[in-house]
């Protein structure tokens, strides 16, 4: 544990500023920033405490978009009622991270900050599509949450670089979505695979938009575009069910690790999509 | 009896108070003036030589005092039961655990940055991973002492149960593996060492046995044990895992050679690296049986990992020679067990010591037995369960009353069974959910009370009676580890019963070697039964002499347990042990075929405490004995790899949470008192952790027709095993 600096910006200008130097980090809830710290692996300088900076913690609907402050905690976003009415998921799976202390204390934007292959935020956001807004000392920008991602703790941010919101569309009415995670034990755990789901039936139960995502299975959460492109069109019916889980299965390119192995988790991917899938083709399932 | 006041009432506990307030002190919580902080450095890899140790840089760094090395310990060796490790290495390292050198500073800040200045230089060797490989002819030896790496044997033959095996009806096979399990206590490990007022080098620190701490520090420093005194505060939890040193000698020596405090304070990583483990064990069982069930005879090998250095695996390996084959009687027996030595963590005690691993695997075997002949899972353990007035395997007698039938049946009845001609009907649970599959599964046992095998046992009390024409005060005097069971409180209750006093008369003076004798471990269930024992004959002293106009009045001594024998030859000459603890438990189980995940429904636990001194405390004991062993059985994944600990966080290595046992649990209590216990208790620390495992297990194979051999019961092992898995 190498000592630190401890900035505390008071607003997003001086937090730009603050992270412009080099050896700089943010830190928001500190929910990951601090075992890292503590287990040495990394070596910033500087702390820069993006807490107190003002105006990054609202959940909004605006203008057919909802956005997402980086500094909402899982507290914020399980009870939030634009979230609950437009985006159930996400407030659900708020509800499903580490035990009451971490969801008080945990971001949205560090859980796309730290970008773990397991953040069980990630899949709920790629199937809504998110967009993460990113601002630096140098301006902003925007990227898709799918290109953000790069690996285990890579991203495409740079070092000065803040996450400021991330933003997504509501789901339209009577869109379904769900969230599915396997742990090994009954909450307060890292996933072992999970996968989160959009999907949009017409009034024949033909499949109109599928969205399919996994977190726990890659070096990052993904999208399953064959496993989406296969259920678009067509009846949601057991033997397409059962193909896109074969094509889930296929994208999936999990690790063995003291959680599971491979193959289980490959398993756990045809389980999660076929229950996933199942459950939202039942009358009502999932929707909004 | 005259009808108890005190003893068999709810009381609250003494500590519960503070504890729930956050005024409890433990060790981590003192601060003295003019402390040092001390940073451990540990060799963090399994097996390697130690070619230099330079700490020039270290030293250099401002704040630091000192960096001790085995150079400075007089005689560089601990060990509760055997002295085979080093308190600092010199040469060797055996264990990530092993300490090497320890940084010594004015601020925690600065140890810990100098910890990493200090420059070892290692040639890594060949790791040991297993007790298999460790017994491989050929092997590289760890201990030149102990060759072949055999740490422990046991053997005993009782019978013929070659022939008995070749005659028998009905033969059945099994072979076993339990996992290494973590204490995972809340607090870690911690301390301060200082010179006290009368010049003794003092310890402050948990643990579980203040007199055993104290031995092996005196040792290590070369020093009469009165010029040492070890002293616990509140402590958090231990199961066994306290039993061994950890940072007692190390904070002597750092104090005894600096002349000031010296603190320090693992962190959890530090301490799962730095304690030992539930030994991991591979249990080989061939039993043969009549047509109609009937036990006649068994052949059991044991192959316990006893890690880097014995701890207490020479002892948890020697129950064995009676648990290995269950609460059952067979009047043929073999049973050969070998301990290894390997570069694993150490395997220490835990709760139960050798009991749920021997039991899960015979309480498998019984299962596999009565599904072979036929005989529902209760029906086949009824026909051959130890009695009252039964012998173990080893000879010895069964003392006491066994209560072990009427717990059988009363857990049958509670869960739901009913006797149906000459068996039972088991309830056959089934889910309402189309992928999951319900079950249930019994299973039952027994664990010694007190260490038995011929150990010298007792415990040590003291009480002194101040007052004039009444006794206004008792003093207790007593250096019992409080490990969170809630010892201390339950020895007030039979002092005050004793002395016919209110509780709030009893004061205790606990845990310091400055003020009472050996009461002996915390361990093997004994405290309330021994310390209790001796608590009262001091008190019924002091109130003989208060009686006689003695003001104050002080009575008491070393109270002496009843002899035992180690193993004898003679098996009618063996008296291994004075007391024993029941239970019997049922589990309710829902499975996910598809996920292999397990939720434990209910769970129905019957026990005989014998005479409950508080009774909410046996719960707490039989709760927390319970919780333990869901851990083990179904989350608690202890993975190491080529002796490298995998699971060293609190992320990895999975202890039940709360959301984890809102299993419905219950409890069935008989008191059926003991011989031997103070007031008729039986020792109640362990026997409900030995159970829950069979149990689950036997369920699981109810539900889905599997039976499954290794611990934990994860829920990739259990999906695995499914036909339609994919993986």
């Amino acid at each position: 544990m190498t000592p630190f600096d401890f900035l505390s910006p008071q607003t997003l200008a001086e937090a730009c500023h603050a992270l412009a130097a080099a050896g700089r980090r943010p830190i928001a809830g500190g929910t990951d920033v601090i075992p890292q710290w503590r287990a040495g692996r990394f070596q910033a300088e500087t702390l820069v405490d993006l807490s107190r900076v003002p105006g990054l913690s609202d959940v909004t609907l605006r203008d057919g978009e909802i956005a997402i402050g980086a500094l909402s905690t899982y507290t914020e976003l399980h009870a939030s009622p634009v979230l609950r009415a437009h985006a159930p998921l996400l407030a659900e799976v708020s509800a499903m991270i580490g035990g009451a202390q971490t969801q008080n204390r945990g971001t949205i934007g560090g859980n796309i900050a730290n970008a773990s292959p397991a953040g069980d935020t990630l899949p709920p956001l790629l199937v809504l599509d998110a967009q993460v807004d990113l601002i630096s000392a140098a301006g902003e920008r925007s990227l898709a949450l799918s290109a953000f991602l790069r690996g285990p703790g890579q991203t495409a941010s740079e070092a000065h670089e803040i996450i400021r919101r991330v933003r997504f569309a509501p789901l339209p009415r009577g869109a379904r979505s769900l969230f599915l995670r396997l742990g090994n034990r009954q909450g307060m755990v890292i996933s072992v695979v999970s996968a989160a789901f959009v999907l949009q039936l017409d009034d024949h139960g033909r499949v109109e938009e599928a969205r399919v995502a996994l977190g726990a299975v890659a070096p990052t959460a993904i999208r399953c575009a064959e496993a989406e492109a296969l259920l678009r069109g067509r009846p949601l019916d057991d033997d397409l069910i059962a193909r896109a889980a074969d094509a889930a299965v296929a994208a999936a390119r999990p690790i063995d690790d003291v959680r599971a192995s491979a193959a289980y988790r490959r398993h756990g991917v045809r389980v999660l999509v076929r229950r996933g899938l199942t459950q939202l083709s039942a009358p009502g399932g999932g929707e909004q | 009896m005259p009808e108890l006041q005190v003893v068999g009432q709810t009381v609250e506990r003494l500590d519960s108070r503070a504890k729930v307030t956050g005024g409890a002190a433990y060790a981590a919580d003192i601060a003295v003036d003019g402390m040092l902080h001390m940073k451990i450095v540990f060799a963090g890899r399994p097996h390697a030589l130690i070619r230099s140790l330079d700490a020039t840089a270290a030293l250099a760094l401002p704040g630091v005092v000192d960096v001790i090395t085995a150079a400075d310990v007089p005689v560089n060796v601990r060990g509760l039961i055997r002295r085979d490790q080093q308190v600092f290495c010199d040469r060797l390292v055996r264990c990530e655990g092993d300490q090497v050198c320890a940084v010594i500073a004015e601020t925690a800040e600065a140890a810990e940055a100098a910890a990493r200045l200090v420059r070892i230089a290692y040639e890594d060797l060949p790791v040991l991973s297993s007790a298999e490989e460790a017994l491989r002819p050929g092997a590289i030896q760890l201990h030149a002492e102990w060759p072949g790496n055999v740490c422990h044997r046991i053997h005993l033959r009782q019978g013929d149960p070659d022939a008995a095996l070749a005659a028998a009806e009905v033969v059945v096979c099994g072979e076993f593996h339990t996992p290494m399990q973590e204490h995972a206590y809340l607090e870690p490990e911690a301390g301060l060492g200082y010179i006290d007022e009368a010049g003794r080098v003092t310890v402050r620190t948990s643990g579980q046995a203040t007199h055993d701490d104290l031995r092996q520090i005196a040792a290590a420093l070369n020093l009469p044990e009165d010029a040492v005194r070890v002293v616990y505060g509140a402590i958090g939890g231990a199961f066994g895992g306290r039993e061994d040193t950890s940072v007692q000698v190390a904070l002597a020596v750092a104090a005894h050679k600096l002349r000031r405090p010296v603190k320090t304070v693992w962190s959890r990583e530090e301490s799962i690296r730095g304690h030992g483990k539930r030994h991991a064990i591979t249990i080989r069982h061939t039993w043969g049986a009549r047509r109609d069930g009937t036990l006649q005879a068994a052949k059991i090998e044991i192959i316990s990992d006893a890690g880097a250095y014995n701890y207490t695996s020479s002892e948890v390996l020697a129950n064995f020679l009676y648990s290995a084959v269950g609460a059952y009687r067979f009047e043929h027996a073999q049973i050969d067990g070998v301990a290894a030595y390997t570069n694993n963590v150490p395997g220490c005690a835990f709760r139960g010591f050798g009991s749920p691993q021997s039991t899960f695997a015979a309480e498998m075997m019984i299962a596999r037995l009565g599904e072979a002949v036929g005989l529902d899972p209760i029906t086949i353990r009824l026909r051959n369960c130890v009695r009252t007035g039964d012998k173990l395997i080893t000879g010895s007698p069964l003392v006491g009353p066994v209560s072990l039938v009427e717990l059988i049946e009363a857990c049958a009845a509670r869960a739901g069974a009913v006797r149906e001609g000459d068996g039972w009907r088991l309830p056959t649970p089934e889910s309402t959910t189309p992928t999951k599959r319900r079950g249930f599964g019994i299973a039952v046992g027994m664990k010694n009370s007190g260490f038995g095998w011929g150990i010298p046992e007792g415990s040590y009390a003291r009480v002194v009676l101040h007052g004039a024409r009444r006794i206004e005060r008792a003093e207790v005097y007593t250096a019992a580890a409080d490990v969170g069971q809630g010892a201390h409180s339950v020895l007030a209750q039979i002092a005050a019963e004793t002395l016919g006093l209110p509780l709030d008369r009893v004061q205790m003076i606990v845990s310091d070697t400055a003020t009472a004798g050996d009461a002996g471990p915390c361990s093997a269930s004994r405290m309330t039964m021994y310390g209790g024992n001796a608590v009262r004959a001091a008190a019924a002293e002091a109130l003989a002499k208060w009686q006689n106009e003695d003001r104050p009045a002080s009575g008491g001594g070393r109270w002496v347990a009843p002899a035992t024998t180690a193993l004898l030859p003679d098996p009618d000459a063996n008296r291994n042990f004075v007391s024993y603890a029941y239970g019997a438990q049922a589990a309710e189980i829902e499975v996910d075929i598809d996920t292999g995940a397990i939720e434990v429904i209910r769970i129905v636990a019957a026990h005989d405490p014998g005479r409950a001194i508080n009774p909410q405390q046996v719960l707490g004991q039989l709760q927390g004995g319970l919780v333990q062993a869901l851990g083990w059985t179904l989350t608690e994944n202890f993975i190491t790899h080529d002796g490298r600990i995998e699971t060293d966080r609190l992320s990895t290595y999975l202890v039940p949470t709360i959301r984890d046992v809102t299993t419905p649990v219950e409890y069935v209590l008989l008191e059926r008192p003991d011989d031997v216990g103070v007031f008729g208790v039986r020792g109640v620390g362990e026997i409900s952790m030995i159970l829950p495992a069979p149990a689950i297990a036997a369920a699981l194979h109810d539900a889905v027709g599997v039976w499954h051999d290794r611990l934990p019961l994860t829920p990739e092992r259990v999906a695995a095993r499914w036909p339609e898995y994919t993986g």
